[in-house]
């Protein structure tokens, strides 16, 4: 059987598998909804310590206030049964019970705009990660955007632990010195662009700090122009300048042509070859990520 | 940049608390942490200040101003840290609640290179780096003959050691970089629906960088690259969201500037310029060389994105246009004035038209969700035409090759479609399937397709447990290969057009029996095949294995702990050949290379008096290690093949600890003790000097009498063992 037929067969019955979903369709279950509100005053009489903690909170200021006129009891529905029941916790809406996709929804209900438009449909989405597993109302760490941790790098990190790895190797981006975080390169609500980069590509979110690079160049490499990644591995390397392997073995990994390009530089080139030492190819390749020079063909000038 | 932050800070301050001024309903909250910090150093290296240097003296750790006016919702905010250091960074918002807010962030973002670097040349002027004229005239009067005469390759191995002599005597030059970066920002919503916010980016970048240079096969150089960038970008848009529905367009505005337009340096070898017939020279035409350095650019981007809710589903799009331009005076095909070559055309003009479209939809539907995407990214090259019977390389020789400007572009089509179902108990099942459609111009490949799947499974049932497993698996085959000249011989595949078969396997578990602990255990195993690649990459694997812990002891005492271990290997086979490419499998060799890093954490906290006095630790290393084994069959050219001993293998060994105690109400004293010890094994990075110009004693002495010369920077990072201890004060007010 050929590949294309297998890969037609896997499609169909993927398909299939949607429309038999899709006629099993259930209603939404959605969180309980009480009939009237209580006030937040009522809230703060058993539940002092939150409300208070809430008013240093944007969720406890004016610019809520413009949105919702309920306090609390926005994102927690009418509380009066609540309250009546004296603290029946099945009449009020609790977080803790809900699906991922229910707890969410709440906070969508003012959020799903700015930064967090796609994030119906993104891989944190429908990986069922949700809102409240990164961010806390009422008792988040960090200085902004009310994240569970500290910093946002720990907060990644709890289920990107390689990365937290990789941030430690000797050639990396200055993220563990507190200067470049993960959001200046990711949005973790969702993108358009894999691996949830918040640009184009991953190239124009590389050349918003190295403009430089971005030409138009008279000369140009085009895997480097296509991918950054090609050559480099942003979250830290053991090699120099981020690359994904020890020059030149990664330039060969593509450069088999007469002479040099093809020439095995083992142990012994470290001393006697301007191939291997230094800066390896860039020795003499110096502008591998385009020229303008019109003799800078071969990016030599 | 900073000359423009204080002033707007200080007026953006001034302004806000005037009006107010003794009004009793704002809430005033000051912070400052002071520290002194004392420095020993064992061994140096400019790694250990790579980006920020470690603190020695007086400084202030952090500060912070607050202003809240409780009535009307406004605040304000001032912090800043690390002050006084070359890494500071400082902050200003201005925030009316729900209305608008304005912010100011100031910062600096180093990178030292090295602290060891040394040079022959002297910069007369920025990115002009020269070598006094009698030095010149004196080592071409060592050798100034042709280089077809008996007596040039005696005579080149004299220059050679009068360049060595020079580099003993070399001064230091500095090699680092600034970046001073600043935005300001303002957001103003004019009612719940409607917000627009403009940001405004600039940063210059100061320094030297090392930067390769060469004159010819046997005489490369190493010189600092001097670094005058401008960097600005303005955003500007706007939104509307009401109900489910949002719209958005920005306008983005990047521009960057470079100082200088090409950096000219001296060839020691030579003051006055000749010419060779044949490119393989060793380096002795010009008397300088020249190098066309980034050019300023322009980026324009137009975008608009909207999504609607449509009942349980939700429907996205974006579109964006954007437009890439730079304008160059071209120079000269050679700075040689030995050499005649009229350039065709005096100027060039670079422009490449990105066109970027998304669709996607969402539905939730009971106990299932539905994810279809649509994504184009196509990027056109409309670069002014360039050719030439000719172009001059390393300044050197005028070789009748034609070279032509080739107009590389591509577009990519992505669609996904992404499926979901609840199957009971919070464990979730998806399968994704993508379709990936590549197209390009002025490439090997033309055209490849890449076929994915990807299922996962996610559980939460349990509150103490979540389960995460995903595997991927994609499949790239491309139309047709063009293989030309050598490649047609020596049928190597590049690695981002070959066929690929790629499998990906990730498993992460995050359990937290009771409160106080929580443990995360994360997997990963990734393998790329290239099938149909005879020689290039072959293939390429990852393991990963993580565990992170974390238990709180008591209401102040916690600890962590985190493991990682990772390999990464990559397996490459090539054929050496001489001046025609070679059939002889003897000539092949492979190289199979692995790093393993390991990484291990430890943090300990506590408070030793409640309240009083607290202790804390933090313990890391981490280790990678690398080989490189090569292998070549006996027989051919390379005969045999030594491996690489040890590959980029370094060690990073942190220990911090410090204990805190509180003084009074508001005000908290802290000592510490912080150390960190770093090494390099590496054949090349040890081995890093200015001088290869010597010729060295080597396993194979008559290729290392020949061995080419070059004179590097010395640009090194070697081990370094810093310790530190400092004593800090913080009050809040």
């Amino acid at each position: 059987m050929t590949h294309t037929k297998r890969l037609i067969q896997l499609v169909i019955l993927l398909g299939a598998s949607l429309l038999v979903v899709v006629a099993l369709r259930a209603a939404q279950s959605g969180p309980p909804e009480g009939t009237a509100y209580a006030g937040a005053d009522a809230c703060a009489t058993c539940h002092e310590e939150k409300a208070m903690a809430l008013k240093e909170t944007p969720h406890g200021q004016k610019g809520f206030d413009m949105r919702s006129e309920h306090g609390c009891e926005t994102c927690h529905g009418a509380g009066t049964a609540h309250v009546d029941g004296e603290g029946d916790t099945s009449k009020i809406v609790q977080f803790g019970t809900m699906s991922t996709t229910e707890a969410s929804a709440v906070c969508l209900q003012c959020h799903e705009n700015g930064p967090q438009t796609n994030w119906v449909g993104s891989v944190h989405e429908s990986r069922d990660v949700g809102c409240i597993d990164c961010h806390s109302i009422h008792s988040a760490k960090s200085q902004n955007s009310q994240l569970k941790t500290a910093k946002i790098e720990d907060t990644c990190n709890r289920c990107h632990s390689a990365i937290k790895g990789q941030l430690m190797r000797t050639s990396h981006h200055p993220i563990r010195e507190g200067l470049v975080t993960c959001d200046d390169c990711h949005n973790p609500h969702g993108s358009n662009t894999p691996k949830l980069i918040s640009a184009e590509t991953v190239n124009d979110k590389c050349y918003e700090c190295h403009t430089e690079k971005r030409g138009p160049y008279l000369w140009d490499h085009p895997p480097v122009r296509e991918n950054c990644l090609s050559c480099h591995t942003p979250h830290g390397s053991n090699h120099p300048k981020l690359t994904v392997a020890k020059r030149p073995w990664l330039c060969q990994r593509c450069h088999a042509d007469t002479r040099h390009p093809g020439t095995l530089y083992d142990a012994q080139g470290v001393d006697t070859s301007d191939r291997v030492f230094d800066r390896s190819c860039s020795n003499c390749h110096l502008t591998l990520h385009g020229s303008n020079h019109p003799s800078g063909k071969t990016f030599l000038r | 940049m900073r000359k423009l932050f204080v002033p707007a800070l200080l007026v953006a301050m001034a302004l806000p608390v005037l009006a107010d001024e003794g009004d009793d309903n704002v809430q005033t909250d000051v912070s400052v942490a002071t520290a002194v910090g004392t420095v020993s150093v064992d061994k140096d290296s400019s790694k250990a200040e790579e980006y920020g240097e470690v603190p020695e003296g007086f400084y202030i750790k952090k500060f912070g101003v607050g202003f809240d006016w409780k009535d009307s919702g406004r605040h304000m905010n001032l912090w800043g840290k690390n002050v006084r250091l070359n890494n500071a960074q400082y902050g200003f918002a201005y925030e009316q609640e729900g209305k608008y807010k304005l912010t100011i962030d100031y910062g600096k973002v180093p990178h030292l290179f090295s602290k060891d670097a040394v040079s022959i040349w002297t910069e007369t002027a920025p990115g002009v780096w020269r070598i006094p004229d009698s030095i010149q005239t004196a080592i071409q009067g060592l050798n100034d003959v042709p280089n077809t005469d008996p007596t040039y390759q005696a005579g080149l191995l004299k220059q050679r050691l009068f360049v060595a002599n020079m580099i003993k005597d070399a001064d230091q030059v500095s090699l680092s970089l600034m970046r001073d970066r600043g935005k300001v920002g303002f957001t103003y919503s004019m009612n719940t629906a409607w917000k627009y916010g403009f940001e405004y980016f600039q940063e210059k970048r100061d320094g030297r960088r090392p930067f390769g240079t060469a004159f010819g096969f046997s005489w490369a150089t190493e010189l600092p690259e001097e670094i005058d960038y401008t960097t600005q970008r303005l955003h500007a848009g706007l939104e509307y969201s009401k109900s489910g529905t949002t719209f958005a367009a920005a306008y983005d505005v990047s521009l960057f500037r470079n100082g200088l337009d090409s950096m000219t340096w001296d060839n020691p070898l030579r003051i006055t310029d000749r010419t060779y017939s044949a490119a393989y020279s060793n380096g002795d035409g010009t008397s300088q060389g020249r190098v066309a350095l980034p050019p300023d650019n322009n980026g324009h981007t137009l975008s608009f994105a909207a999504a609607k809710n449509i009942g349980q589903s939700r429907l996205t799009g974006s579109f964006a246009y954007t437009l890439w331009t730079d304008d160059v005076k071209l120079l000269p095909f050679t700075i040689n004035t030995a050499i005649t070559a009229d350039l065709p055309q005096s100027s060039w003009k670079g422009k490449m038209q990105n066109l970027s479209a998304n669709l996607g939809y969402t539905a939730h539907f009971g106990n299932g969700n539905f994810t279809a995407r649509y994504r184009l990214y196509d990027r056109k090259n409309k670069g002014d035409h360039f050719e030439s019977e000719h172009y001059v390389r390393f300044d050197q020789v005028l070789e009748d090759v034609p070279i032509e400007f080739e107009p590389w572009a591509y577009k990519n089509q992505n669609f996904d479609l992404d499926f979901g179902y609840n199957l009971g108990a919070s464990l979730n099942w998806h399968a994704v399937y993508s379709f990936n459609s590549m197209d390009r111009e002025h490439r090997d490949v033309k055209k490849a397709n890449t076929h994915s799947f990807k299922t996962s499974i996610d559980s939460r049932g349990l509150d103490w447990a979540t389960f995460r497993l995903s595997y991927q698996y994609s499949q790239r085959r491309f139309d047709e290969y063009d293989l030309e000249g050598t490649y047609a011989v020596v049928q190597l595949l590049r690695y981002d057009e070959a066929n690929l078969n790629q499998n990906l396997l990730k498993a992460n578990v995050e359990l937290a029996p009771g409160d106080k602990t929580t443990i995360g255990l994360t997997i990963g195993y990734g393998k790329d095949e290239y099938p149909d690649s005879k020689f290039g990459l072959q293939e390429g694997k990852t393991f990963d294995v993580g565990v992170d812990l974390s238990y709180d002891i008591a209401e102040r005492s916690s600890l962590g702990l985190y493991f990682d271990h990772n390999q990464l290997n990559a397996f490459q086979r090539s054929r050496q050949s001489g001046s025609t490419p070679s059939t002889d499998p003897n000539a092949d060799w492979t190289a199979d290379m692995t790093d393993t890093i390991d990484t291990v954490g430890f943090n300990f906290n506590t408070d030793l008096k409640k309240d009083r006095v607290g202790w804390n630790i933090d313990l890391s290393y981490a280790q990678a290690d690398g080989d490189g084994d090569l292998f070549s069959p006996p027989g051919g050219t390379p005969d045999i093949a030594r491996s690489l001993p040890n590959v980029d293998e370094t060690k990073l060994i942190s220990a911090k600890t410090g204990l805190n105690f509180k003084l009074f109400k508001g005000a908290k004293m802290g000592v510490g003790y912080w150390f960190q010890k770093y090494e390099i094994d590496d054949y090349i990075e040890n081995e890093l000097r200015a001088d290869y110009v010597t010729p060295v004693p080597g396993p194979n002495p008559p290729f290392a009498l020949t061995s080419p010369g070059m004179i590097a920077l010395n640009a090194a990072m070697p081990d370094y063992t810093y310790h530190v201890a400092w004593v800090s004060l913080s009050y809040l007010w």
